[in-house]
């Protein structure tokens, strides 16, 4: 009956007590391996999704802008009752969503064809692209030429064509508008994060907020004169790097010193002379005159020119400038004779084709110039562009004096003697310039006689009314044989709308049942002006 | 008598005793010199988190860049065979050249001639003309044991004729 000793009972109880603090110890430990290795692969995870995802972002935008484009290809949607919209897509990727800008921009001066028109200039692209709480905005501008009206959904463009129409019954010759082939294409885009909206535009409230979406507008416009001036400075440079089979020297490990990279560059930047000096240009109007000029060498018909340097070159060869519609000249000898007697020697002075101008230009395989680069030379603009507005030089590379055009009139006084004696005047304009050679011819002599009486030509006077006036033709830009066939202007007025938001507004709210404005509304500008009436003779 | 039995034996340890306590003791010190392992791990993979941080913004930057690109200049021939560099116009017309220097991948701008470092740990770049106008280039970085690339495919947006 003796009790245990205390040895015997506390030796089960150390035991005890032991491996319970070492099995808790050694499961935390096993817990926080466990944590630890978790967490460091999902650190290494969430940040390969992070890079994964700011690529998304830009896939997104880039998916926005061409989602804009493809739309505005076709039509703008809105156009019948407002000036802007939004589009969200529906995406596949619950992760992602995107917002679609337009914003339709017009031009101030309104245009008249059978009635007035405002025309649609161009139509702003922003993007917001949202994916896994980060941000990406983008921006594009889509450019038309020739210019749509801006009432209406149809992005295709119009120019003036003679119709003949009925006005109160009877028939009238109108210029009216309708439709012609138009390029379109989303340019200058551009790929903004969020704390660099901000920076750009301090006063970003949101693309919802279209004064904020102007405002990034103006700041976008704002790179055009540096974007103009790098692409001409550029342009040997990157024809050469395209052209040549240069090789950039590299370690054996592959890496390449800056310094070797910079005098490789240095070696094929040898700018003729007249882009030479771009970099130093202050002019704006030379820096886009040469942007102009130097696309159109470039350009062959399609807005699809991201091709290799040797395809483009080869469709360069097809292309052709030409004059559709050369003047009818007068060879009527009474109307020379009768120009040469009212404006004196050497009137009519005559516009000789090829030696004057040239009608036709194609690609010249001596030389290897394209048709552009020869019309460019052969209009005096080979080694430098001219320091007048863009929208001049345009027109005037896209015309051509092909005639002059002189006006005359005149009056005769016959004198009838024997019966019924009497003076009387014969007059007459240009088309009548037989009549007025045969009396100038005969002065002083009897033209009709019988035997009661005799009219003869006492004098005859031949006046100048105008000339010579300058007759101009549009060049057309053209593949032979394809129905791409444009006017020149057209083509210029294309690549103007790279550098020029000049004499454009964002248009108020359209409301439905919203009308053109009528003829009393800002400048209006009538397009088409008359080559010559039917009384003025060409030559 | 009676009372020195029990102090002699609370004086000394049983052979169990020490075992448990040298088995504690190791344990314990296995576990401290893990841990110490575990810090050195974590710096290191916070230092990998930070190298793809930067890696990331460097290919948001290229992404970006080659995206809203004028033109792809260089390679310029449409071949399998890839070059060390790339040189493009950017979306403001100017020069630029994407190669591996010494001191890691940089963008160099020719017209400004400043040259930026996009990621300093970049083993390879490799760029490939695979169609008229799309670029393929890929990015490879090795840190220790890890190794990461990126490889990308890209229309240039802002082409002219």
């Amino acid at each position: 009956m003796a009790s245990p000793s205390p040895s015997v009972r506390s030796a089960p109880r150390r035991t005890v007590g032991m491996a319970l603090p070492i099995i808790l110890v050694a499961l935390l430990i096993v817990g926080l391996i466990m944590f630890a290795f978790t967490r460091s692969s999902q650190s290494e995870l969430n940040l390969l999704d992070k890079l994964i995802s700011a690529q998304k972002l830009i896939y997104l935008v880039r998916t926005g802008m061409g989602i804009a484009e493809a739309k505005l290809a076709k039509e703008r949607w809105y156009g019948d009752t407002k000036p802007r919209d939004v589009i969200v897509p529906t995406l596949d990727d619950r992760d992602a969503s995107l917002k679609i800008y337009v914003d339709d921009y017009v031009q101030v001066v309104a245009r008249r064809y059978e009635k007035v028109y405002r025309m649609l200039d161009h139509v702003k692209v922003f993007v917001e692209a949202r994916y896994r709480g980060n941000v990406m905005y983008g921006f594009g501008k889509f450019i038309l030429s020739p210019e749509p009206v801006f009432d209406g959904k149809s992005t295709i463009g119009v120019t003036g064509a003679r119709k003949t129409i009925k006005v109160a019954g009877e028939d009238k010759g109108v210029v009216a508008a309708e439709e012609a082939p138009t390029l379109r294409r989303i340019v200058g885009m551009k790929f903004l994060h969020e704390d660099e909206i901000y920076a750009a535009v301090p006063t970003f409230a949101g693309m919802d907020d279209v004064d904020s979406r102007r405002a990034l507008g103006r700041f976008w416009a704002g790179d055009q004169i540096p974007y103009a001036r790098m692409y001409g400075r550029n342009l040997t440079l990157s024809e050469k790097l395209w052209a040549s089979s240069v090789e950039f020297p590299s370690s054996a490990s592959g890496t390449i010193d800056v310094e070797s990279c910079r005098a490789t560059l240095q070696r094929l930047d040898v700018p003729p002379n007249a882009l030479a000096n771009l970099e130093n240009v202050q002019s704006e109007n030379v820096l886009k005159n040469t942007f102009v000029g130097e696309t159109l060498k470039r350009f062959f018909l399609s807005t699809a020119w991201d091709v290799t340097r040797g395809r483009r070159d080869d469709e360069l060869k097809k292309v052709e400038i030409y004059i559709p519609y050369p003047p009818i000249k007068c060879t009527n000898a009474d109307v020379i004779a009768a120009i040469g007697k009212a404006f004196g020697a050497p009137h009519p002075i005559p516009v000789r084709e090829g030696i004057d101008y040239i009608s036709t230009f194609t690609y010249d395989l001596a030389t290897r110039r394209g048709a552009a680069e020869q019309f460019l030379i052969q209009r005096g603009f080979g080694n430098s562009y001219p320091d007048v507005g863009p929208a001049d030089f345009s027109d005037t590379l896209a015309q051509v004096k092909t005639a002059n055009a002189y006006k005359f009139k005149w009056i005769a006084t016959l004198v009838r003697t024997g019966e019924d004696p009497g003076t009387s005047i014969e007059k007459g304009d240009t088309l009548t310039a037989g009549r007025c050679m045969f009396l100038y011819n005969n002065i002083g002599n009897a033209i009709e006689s019988n035997a009661a009486f005799t009219i003869s030509v006492e004098n005859v006077d031949i006046i100048p009314v105008s000339g010579p006036t300058p007759y101009y033709s549009d060049y057309y830009i053209r593949e032979p044989g394809t129905p791409k066939n444009y006017p020149l202007f057209t083509v210029l007025n294309f690549f103007l709308k790279y550098l020029d938001d000049a004499l454009v507004e964002l248009p108020p709210n359209k409301s439905p049942g919203y009308t053109e404005p009528g003829d009393g509304y800002g400048n209006i500008v009538d397009p088409f002006v008359e080559g010559g009436d039917t009384y003025v003779v060409l030559f | 008598m009676i009372h020195s039995a029990p102090h002699h034996l609370r004086g000394g340890f049983t052979l169990v005793e020490l075992i448990v306590v040298i088995g504690l003791f190791v344990l314990i010190s296995t576990f401290f010199l893990r841990g110490l392992q575990w810090v050195r791990h974590g710096a290191s993979t916070n230092e990998k988190g930070m190298l793809l941080a930067r890696f990331k913004n460097a290919s948001v930057l290229l992404g970006r860049e080659l995206s809203c690109a004028a033109a792809f200049l260089y390679p310029n021939r449409v071949t399998q065979e890839s070059h060390p560099i790339l040189v493009f116009k950017n979306a403001g017309n100017e020069v630029v050249a994407v190669f591996l220097a010494p001191s890691g991948l940089v963008m160099y701008n020719y017209n400004t001639d400043v040259v930026k470092p996009l990621f300093p740990l970049t083993t390879a770049f490799h760029a490939r003309l695979i169609q008229e106008n799309l670029i393929e280039y890929e990015v490879m970085f090795q840190k220790d044991q890890a190794k990461f690339s990126f490889r990308n495919r890209l229309t240039p947006l802002n082409s002219l004729p």
